[in-house]
């Protein structure tokens, strides 16, 4: 074989591997949806946007403790640490029975062109703000069981 | 000799190919699948082990429930489409309780892994039961992933993270 035809067939190769590799990997990665993301929020008033944060705020500070607390409990499974856990999980479960609900029914209107009622984002606010203290105290309680242990 | 060239250049083409390939595929979900046929525990003296064993299943299920938790939370604050989003509101209360129901089996859990008792056929039942609990929250919670297919999901988003939707 000529030495420009060798030369020719391995770019040839070379090209059609880059590009198996890059279609590979574009066929099996995730593709963003071009309707999730932030786009959706354009369509939501800043005081409804500002419960759905609160909300996933809460919602994290949530899931962030249930992995300290099991890791706690794994060193140490005293009946303070269970019972720690045991609300985070029941306080989980409210904050989706309740206060996920109000929030959706805020943002339902909104996401179809209406305005949302004052009334009802008032007292879903003030709901998840006390939620919010309720999950704060978590904090404290889990202090106290350490305070508890050491004793 | 060009076609020995060009066989051994395709050879190797393919064998890249497929080892491209298997390398961008997502990895199968460690908590997607029938769940592993586990030995009951009959009654015998020492229960040590086999606590263990059951209580790392207890912390691995653990694991994966937080992850649904977050994922399901995920889904819903990214997607506006509103028949999809009844779906993956019903689904996050499933998931909600499903969660509750495991934690509510820490204190079982612990009095069985602590083993105080000197009555090995109450270790035994407590054991099996922990087992048999701890199988079904599996079983239900593979479900949830196709629960979130069928609500339009991606199959690997719910246990492991991910594109929640198809592109």
């Amino acid at each position: 074989m000529r030495l420009s035809t060798r030369r020719a067939l391995a770019a040839l190769v070379a090209g059609v591997i880059v590009a198996t590799f890059a279609s590979g990997c574009a066929a099996t990665q995730p593709t963003p949806s071009p309707a999730t993301g932030a786009d959706w929020r354009d369509n939501v008033s800043p005081e409804v946007l500002e419960l759905d944060d609160a909300f996933q705020a809460a919602h994290d500070a949530l899931t962030d403790s249930i992995g300290p607390i099991g890791q706690l409990i794994a060193e140490d499974p005293t009946d303070c640490r269970i019972e720690a856990e045991q609300r985070i999980a029941d306080q989980l479960v409210e904050l989706i029975d309740t206060h996920q609900v109000q929030l959706q029914a805020l943002l339902k209107v909104e996401r179809e062109g209406g305005q949302h009622d004052e009334a009802a984002l008032a007292k879903a606010t003030h709901d998840l703000e006390a939620m919010r203290e309720v999950i704060d105290g978590n904090d404290d309680a889990l202090e106290s069981c350490e305070k508890e242990a050491g004793q | 000799m060009t076609r020995i060239t060009t066989g051994a250049a395709l050879c190797v083409l393919g064998l890249l190919s497929v080892v491209t390939l298997s390398a961008c595929t997502p990895g199968p979900s460690t908590s997607s699948g029938a769940s592993d046929p586990r030995p009951r525990v009959e009654a015998v003296s020492d229960f040590t082990d086999v606590a263990t064993d059951v209580s790392d299943q207890f912390q691995t299920q653990l694991t994966d429930m937080r992850n649904q938790v977050i994922n399901i939370q995920a889904a819903i604050k990214s997607w506006p489409n509103e028949g999809n989003m009844q779906c993956y509101l019903q689904l996050q209360v499933s998931i909600g309780q499903q969660f509750q129901d495991l934690v509510s089996l820490r204190p079982q859990i612990q009095t069985m892994v602590a083993n105080e008792t000197s009555d090995s056929d109450a270790e035994a039942t407590l054991i099996n039961q922990m087992q048999s609990s701890l199988d079904a929250l599996k079983k239900t919670m593979d479900g949830n992933n196709k629960t979130f297919i069928a609500c339009g999901g991606n199959s690997d988003f719910l246990s492991e993270g991910g594109a929640p939707f198809p592109g």
